[in-house]
């Protein structure tokens, strides 16, 4: 499993209106453990989500470098990172099934159709979905989508798995039951889980390093267990 | 480990609980599936239309050249009896493709069931390649049972022996219930457990007699939109009615019969046996 380095990253949004350059994220540099439970907590239009996004490869930033087990993959397309996404819309196929939606990224890769069967088995089991998978996505609950999302992006084993604002669009008690899962399925999975999430109270419960951001910038870097690193 | 939401609101989704409800489950969210099950099934129900089709055509001529004087009564009933004796022969091999079409059918039917993924060719070839021995055997039982049966009845009607028609009656109407009782755990369970041939016999035979009472009254309710056929139609009408029989009614029984089987499979094998089917596609956390 990589460690996760960010060496002065900068990326910046341009408004071609006004001409003016917003930066995303401004000279980040960062050290993520491997194998832990990340929470990247702050405000709105903090960065999270940009971060994200330059980690898995979909951002490609202005300045600095990505470094995975010291390796740059600045120049590595995002489907070659071994980085599982999901954002917080889900953005599921609403004319697919449950099967379908999670199988997709395994049948673009031409996975033969008995593997795929055995692997969609496998994490819709894990994640209570199994009973699901003949349904289409628009009779499902919020949490069920959730958990649709959360297995298509597990489909591919990723080393990492990127959360944004997972619990955005769940209620109640099932969000502690689904960071409950998240935190069982990254030591179960022996990944790197990092989620951006407004709801740090909650999330720092199950989660390991706490990173806050604000304006682009990282501004503290807390391990929930031990002290500050 | 599972996760197994507790505050969720999955039952508003309304997923089966038991195998009555997984029956209208699969019918009402496997539509597609279920209509190429009923293609399928006339597909591979041709050779045996062509065989009663035909006999049926020929025996109606013969009886037209008695009408119009062209041959005795006794020469007629010996071509008729040749007739439908050569018909219930050819109909052992049409039941054979019929029961090798099952075959293939048996194994997307289980998927449906178990709410598994289905890509309905390759299934159907799957089902086909490791069903379609103990389906064919059966297929052949059970038309050489038919082809005596109807020899024997026949015989009867010859020799004019009313007692001879009463025993071969009472003996066809015990081959016909055993049928109805063996048949359905027979094929499904073909699909299910790696058993010899004799062993599902032996099996099905036990949970038939143990679940007479339940699934002779469910065989006979099952197969009765079939009686549609003893009615006379005009024209086209009698088409319409086959053709509804084996394109809806047909994969409807099929899966009726199917989850029926499961039911009682879970309740006298499954649940001691083979755990990791028990219950297979149906919500179990219905009553947390």
């Amino acid at each position: 499993m990589p460690t996760i380095e960010l060496v002065n990253v900068s990326h910046y949004y341009f408004n071609s209106k006004s001409n003016i350059a917003t930066a995303g994220l401004f000279q980040v540099s960062l050290i993520l453990p491997d194998c832990h439970f990340i929470i990247i907590e702050g405000p709105s239009g903090c960065g999270k989500t940009t971060l994200l996004k330059t980690i898995a490869g979909l951002y490609t930033p202005e300045e600095g470098t990505v470094l995975f087990n010291g390796i740059d993959v600045i120049n590595t397309p995002a489907n070659k990172r071994s980085v599982g996404l999901v954002s917080q819309e889900y953005s599921l196929y609403p004319n697919k099934t449950v099967f379908d939606n999670i199988g997709y990224p395994l049948k673009v890769s031409k996975v033969p159709l008995e593997e795929l069967r055995q692997r969609v088995s496998e994490i819709s089991q894990l994640l209570g979905i199994d009973l699901l998978l003949s349904r289409k996505p628009r009779v499902l609950s919020g949490g069920q989508r959730q958990r649709v999302a959360l297995a298509r992006a597990l489909i591919r084993r990723p080393d990492i798995l990127l959360l944004d604002e997972p619990l955005s669009n769940v209620e109640g008690p099932l969000r502690d039951e689904l960071l409950k899962l998240l935190s069982t399925l990254q030591k179960r999975l022996s990944m790197t889980l990092i989620m951006a999430t407004h709801q740090v109270a909650e999330a720092a419960r199950y989660g390991d390093v706490i990173v806050s951001m604000e304006n682009g910038s990282i501004i503290s870097i807390k391990n929930i267990n031990q002290d500050t690193i | 480990m599972a996760f197994v939401p507790k505050h969720e609101t999955i039952r508003q989704l309304r997923l089966p609980t038991n195998r009555w409800q997984s029956f209208f489950d699969c019918v009402v969210n496997k539509t597609s599936t279920t209509l190429l099950l009923g293609l399928f099934v006339f597909i591979f129900s041709i050779p045996l239309l062509l065989v009663l089709g035909i006999s049926n055509i020929l025996v109606y001529d013969i009886t037209m050249q008695i009408s119009e004087g062209l041959i005795t009564e006794a020469g007629a009933a010996t071509r008729i009896f040749d007739t439908l004796n050569a018909a219930n022969l050819l109909l052992i091999p049409s039941l054979v493709v019929l029961f090798i079409g099952l075959s293939g059918l048996t194994r997307v039917t289980r998927r449906m069931i178990f709410q598994e993924h289905i890509a309905f060719i390759h299934d159907f070839k799957q089902g086909v390649s490791s069903n379609w021995a103990s389906f064919s055997l059966l297929a052949i039982a059970l038309g050489i049972l038919h082809f005596v049966m109807m020899l024997l009845a026949r015989l009867g009607y010859f020799w004019e022996a009313a007692s001879w028609l009463d025993v071969t009656l009472a003996i066809g109407i015990g081959a016909l219930v055993l049928t109805f009782l063996i048949t359905p755990f027979v094929l499904f369970q073909t699909d299910l457990y790696n058993l010899s041939f004799g062993g599902k016999l032996k099996n099905s035979f036990l949970l038939g007699m143990r679940t007479a009472p339940v699934t002779l009254p469910f065989m006979l309710a099952i197969f009765s939109p079939w009686l549609l056929l003893l009615i006379r139609y005009d024209g086209v009408g009698y088409f319409i009615v086959i053709g509804l029989l084996f394109m809806m009614a047909a994969p409807l029984q099929f899966l009726a019969i199917h989850e029926y089987t499961l039911s009682v499979l879970d309740k006298f094998v499954n649940k001691t046996n083979h755990p990791e089917i028990y219950d297979k596609g149906i919500y179990r956390h219905a009553h947390d």
